[in-house]
């Protein structure tokens, strides 16, 4: 008997412990616990198979913020390399995300019907005390760059605050050895990855693999094709007289009930020539890939080129610094920001510049989940959210990355090195269409991506993936229009 | 009187329960945990399998809507032609692989050596699946792929190819993966049924001068049936639900050339909002493999039960 009471003794004890433990009582009961993925800004140490030193100034800025709230706590989750969507929707179905979450603002529109997330208009509409006279947050941003994370609604539901651009980055040495020079019309960029290929080198990294590759690659290159093939048509599938001009606010001259209408009406088609045109054009720059380019890992892209066995890659500006101190790169580099122009001999919808590849949001985009309400936490949320965008902080963060562009009014101090990507994207505008990413359903691209892959590879002709691609699209429109009533008015 | 037997009955057992209580107190966490996350995830699927559901606050009864459509789904019968395809390869692979591998162990003369095999076999079970995916992921590279890099080498390059971005290839490089598919459980499972012949028996058939072929076939085999049964259940449960290798290494691709089911129940669920779809999905998978494993415990024989 006496043995059972000592047992019983220390299972009370034991459960006594975890609850003080639990509750932090003694240990700082009153700190509010502010929960941040950073995504690729999340601070950590150099690790032995790092071949350039990670980000860490967000630690720096945790350390300043936490001197100032001594109340609160701020906590980064480790990053997640793989399989971030499907963590993100899991916690955030079980309401148990980190209080900031990182968020690609495209897919707002798809989700913000969810409850997910924050509306942020209203604090944004609020003075941010981190910026000396600031009397609406809002204005510290570029209008472009915080327009980015509207929603059909009207609100805003993410805090974007950089600017992201890519480029070809191509082998200096290569280029000189072949005796090629950089070139700026379509034509002369098939002629020099012709030579490079008869030299023996792959002459443009790229992977059109499911597991990523496609996704990224697939995109950019539809995007800047398509906007460029359909710039003649562009007014016609907005449904409006004057032209439409390139800007770089993301969404706003061809938003997803914009694409929706035209697919309905029949204005915008996979079987458009425009469409075929797209096709013709990927499938003949596609003999300048690696071989095997839709099986090919995506982080293969990047190797291929900086062991010089690739003459040029499509990569963006989070790559600049990787490249400058990367050792397995033992050549000179340079960067062309954009993919040369498409003349009329070359196709004759063609005559104009691509857009830029760039856009706002990069790294810097954050959504603010809604259980940090359920929480007792939005407060101190939105606090360090005004902390971090506060130019004096985001740009030294940013700098520290080495890959974006602030996004703020306030660029004193950026690293210069970006401004080439700001520049085009400025100068250019972005692409016009984007009936991919973020348009349309997520279902929608996966079966464009899968049917991509299936055309370039040769299993089916033009005819049978303009044809399948036309039924996705109907069916995603279809079903958009079926979750936005309002958007047939 | 029925009743007040029964009653007291009932009394007995609630009083055996509250005599040994703390017996049961120290099951009841393990009972708690696989109702919580067992049982009733599994019971919300079928429930859910019921409904247009987004996951999130979307929710509408359609009835069997959701398995109309499943019949109706073009990726469905391709998915499960490759299941088809995994399932009977695994079956094959694991049925003689890692069975001959453990005859042998199991025949070593040297007790020394058959403990180091045996651990040498293990040794691999204890890198996570991931890694030996993502490694194998590499080896397939078409341009720096370990695989293409040898057959360039000794002089078969005509052979190289990107592995996995063949559409007639991609599957079956997913099942050469493993190979010789002889370090795992299944290794161990059988060995574990070898080394509970008895050894007089052994003896016996020596003695009478049985074959090597003879004994394996005619003595061992029939009394290692009941590891065969077990090997055979997990192989279809696992071939028929897993789909971490697919999604790892090619994510249904190239096309739709990998896809199962599990990775199309996954991306609906995930990706698209269709848990309601994704569950019925799950629904039909679960009914297949219970179908099957029924069959396997009626049909497949445990042969003899050696007693000692």
């Amino acid at each position: 008997m006496n043995y059972k009471r000592e047992v019983c003794k220390v299972i009370w004890l034991l459960l006594l412990i975890s609850l003080l433990l639990n509750t932090q009582l003694g240990f700082g009961a009153e700190k509010k616990v502010v929960k941040m993925y950073a995504q690729a800004l999340t601070p950590r140490e150099r690790l032995e198979a790092d071949r350039w030193d990670p980000p860490k100034y967000m630690w720096t800025l945790e350390k300043e913020y936490e001197k100032l709230h001594p109340d609160v706590d701020i906590q980064f989750v480790p990053e997640i390399p793989t399989g971030y969507e499907e963590w993100l929707v899991t916690q955030m179905t079980g309401a148990t995300s980190p209080e900031i979450v990182w968020y690609q603002r495209g897919y707002i529109a798809r989700d913000y019907k969810k409850g997910w997330f924050v509306n942020l208009t209203p604090y944004l509409n609020e003075p941010n005390p981190y910026v000396k006279g600031n009397k609406k947050w809002i204005d510290i941003f570029q209008p472009p760059v915080i327009a980015s994370g509207t929603a059909p609604d009207g609100n805003i539901y993410m805090i974007t605050g950089d600017i992201v651009g890519t480029g070809v980055f191509y082998n200096k040495d290569m280029f000189k050895k072949v005796g090629v020079s950089v070139p700026s019309i379509w034509s002369q960029f098939l002629t020099v990855q012709k030579k490079i290929k008869a030299a023996g080198y792959i002459p443009f990294s790229i992977s059109m693999d499911l597991s990523g590759g496609v996704q990224l690659w697939g995109s950019w290159c539809t995007r800047i094709l398509q906007d460029v093939l359909y710039d003649h048509k562009m007014s016609e599938i907005k449904g409006v007289k004057e032209p439409v001009k390139r800007t770089w606010k993301p969404g706003e001259n061809l938003p997803p009930q914009v694409m929706v209408k035209a697919i309905k009406k029949g204005t915008y088609s996979a079987k458009d020539p425009e469409w075929k045109e797209m096709l013709r054009i990927l499938k003949d720059w596609s003999q300048y890939w690696p071989e095997g380019f839709w099986a090919l890992p995506p982080d293969e892209v990047y190797r291929l080129w900086v062991t010089g066995k690739a003459s040029m890659a499509w990569l963006g500006s989070w790559m600049n610094k990787p490249v400058r101190f990367d050792p397995l790169r033992k050549f000179e580099w340079g960067i062309f920001p954009k993919i040369p122009r498409i003349t009329k001999e070359t196709s004759p919808y063609g005559g104009i510049d691509f857009p830029a590849m760039a856009g706002v949001g990069g790294v810097f985009q954050y959504a603010i989940a809604s259980s940090a309400e359920k929480r007792g936490v939005l407060k101190e949320t939105i606090d360090w959210m005004r902390f971090i965008t506060a130019p004096q902080n985001l740009i030294p963060l940013l700098n520290d990355h080495g890959g974006f562009a602030p996004g703020t009014k306030d660029t004193k101090g950026a690293d210069p090195s970006l401004k080439v990507y700001v520049d085009q994207m400025v100068k250019y505008g972005t692409e016009r269409i984007e009936p991919f990413d973020s348009m349309l359903t997520r279902e929608f691209v996966d079966n464009l991506w899968k049917l991509l892959q299936q055309f370039l590879a040769g299993k089916i002709d033009i005819e049978k993936m303009t044809d399948e691609v036309q039924k996705e699209m109907v069916k995603a429109a279809d079903q958009l229009l079926a979750e936005h009533p309002e958007w047939s008015k | 009187m029925n009743s007040m037997k029964g009653n007291n009955k009932e009394k007995g057992i609630f009083r055996e329960i509250l005599n040994r209580r703390e017996c049961y107190l120290l099951i009841l966490p393990t009972f708690l945990l696989l109702l919580t996350f067992n049982y009733y995830p599994a019971f919300s699927a079928i429930y859910h399998s019921f409904f247009e559901w987004d996951g999130a606050n979307f929710i509408r009864f359609i009835g069997f809507g959701n398995f109309i459509n499943l019949f109706k789904d073009p990726t469905i019968p391709l998915s499960f032609l490759n299941t088809l395809r995994l399932t009977i390869a695994s079956l094959l692979i694991n049925l003689t692989f890692p069975l001959l591998a453990a005859s042998l162990i199991f025949h070593l003369k040297n007790l020394r050596y058959a403990y180091f095999y045996r651990v040498l076999f293990v040794i691999p079970m204890v890198v996570p699946a991931m890694v030996i995916f993502m490694i194998w992921r590499f080896i397939y590279s078409p341009t720096t792929g370990l695989l293409n890099q040898l057959l360039r080498t000794i002089g078969l390059g005509h052979l190289a190819r990107p592995w996995l971005g063949d559409f007639d290839l991609a599957l079956y490089a997913v099942i050469f993966v493993g190979f010789p598919w002889v370090a795992g459980t299944s290794t161990l499972i059988y060995l574990a049924g070898f080394q509970n012949i008895p050894i007089e028996l052994l003896d016996a058939v020596a003695i009478d001068g049985a074959s090597t072929w003879t004994r394996f076939w005619r003595i061992e085999l029939p009394l290692i049936m009941g590891q065969i049964k077990l090997i055979v259940i997990l192989t279809l449960i696992g071939s028929i639900q897993g789909f971490v290798n697919i999604m790892v290494m090619t994510n249904g691709g190239p096309g739709e050339a990998t896809m199962v089911p599990g990775l199309y129940l996954y991306r609906n669920a995930m990706y698209y909002n269709k848990m309601g779809y994704a569950c019925a999905i799950g629904t039909f998978l679960f009914l297949i493999i219970i179908t099957l494993t029924y069959l396997n415990l009626r049909y497949l024989k445990s042969g003899v039960e050696y007693q000692a």
